[in-house]
């Protein structure tokens, strides 16, 4: 078997399926619960820095502080915020390996990096922006958010339709 | 919003579903291709610390060499270990349960994995022998071996 024959070369068709469910943690939670029940984001507040984090999270990404789960620290965003940058997703030409979805040749509408108000220098949020071309999306640009209807709000983040641009 | 209050817990459905391929390599190409055409099962033995790999690889773990010395192997083996699955997943091509493991074919030094089949899950054990049984049509997968049944003996 050792004699250099001409070599024929396989491919291996594979395909991976899995399907699970996942709680959110206690944070996470109860902001899901706060955007399908009052259209409210809320964000969380390092009681040592005072750096605001969304999505909320038990442990300051700083300075690795505990975030207690108490009023003070809670912080309802407003219901505007500041676009920091958008981008358009243009190489997705292969099946997504985090969700096996093909885009077949869809063009995607960008995403936006916002700051909610009530945010510090900490705060951003990446999301869905509705207007399509990033040439009018532009830093410092206001955004708000476009909410489902209360019947179609199921706790996650796709209960916000999209960003879109408002003048002020 | 910190009172202790019982609060409704969301869960997430979520799925994941990746089509892809891969390219085998010329190495474990050979592999396959052998199973396919020929029903054999192809090894590859290391010049320097004679180590036989099946299945195939380019290159020595343990010394690191250039390998290229193909060698035929066993259609019979020894199992090494094993686990039984009891739930079936979606991309799993058999249906729980079913026992898998890692068989040391004959005239090898490392281990191959596949389905123990024929055999009441509940009495496959390590050390029992066993041998490969092919599908009829075959198309170049190490699912053209369809699994190994039990050969008899111990080892």
């Amino acid at each position: 078997m050792n004699q250099q024959t001409a070599q024929e070369y396989v491919r291996v068709p594979h395909r991976l399926t899995a399907r699970w469910r996942e709680p959110a943690g206690i944070y996470v939670n109860r902001l899901f619960l706060s955007m399908r029940d009052k259209k409210q984001l809320l964000a969380i507040k390092c009681p040592k820095c005072g750096a605001v984090w969304f999505p909320p999270e038990p442990v300051c990404g700083r300075c690795k502080v505990r975030i207690e789960d108490k009023e003070d620290n809670w912080v309802k965003l407003g219901n505007r915020g500041t676009l920091l940058a958008a981008y358009h997703v243009t190489g997705a030409r292969e099946v997504d390996p985090s969700t096996g979805w093909h885009p077949a040749g869809q063009v995607f509408n960008p995403i936006g990096f916002i700051r909610p108000d009530g945010g510090n220098e900490w705060t951003l949020l990446a999301h869905v922006m509705e207007e399509p071309d990033t040439t009018n999306l532009k830093p410092g640009t206001r955004v708000e958010p476009v909410w489902k209807p209360r019947n179609q709000r199921t706790g996650t983040m796709q209960d916000i339709k999209f960003w879109r641009i408002v003048e002020e | 919003m910190a009172q202790k209050t019982k609060e409704e817990i969301l869960v997430g459905e979520r799925d994941f579903d990746s089509i892809f391929s891969y390219d085998a390599g010329a190495v474990r190409s050979r592999f396959l291709t052998e199973i396919r055409d020929n029903r054999k099962l192809t090894g590859i033995r290391c010049p320097q610390c004679n180590l036989v790999y099946v299945p195939p690889r380019s290159v020595c773990l343990k010394c690191f060499a250039n390998l290229s010395d193909f060698v035929e192997v066993g259609q019979a083996g020894t199992l090494t270990t094993y686990s039984i699955v009891h739930r079936s997943e979606p991309f799993c091509p058999v249906a729980a349960p079913f026992a898998y493991g890692i068989i040391r074919l004959d005239g090898a030094d490392t281990g191959l994995v596949h389905f123990i089949s024929e055999v009441d899950p509940q009495k496959v054990h390590t050390g029992m022998r066993v041998k490969a049984v092919y599908k009829e049509e075959r198309v170049g997968s190490i699912l053209d071996i369809k699994y190994f049944k039990p050969a008899g003996g111990e080892k």
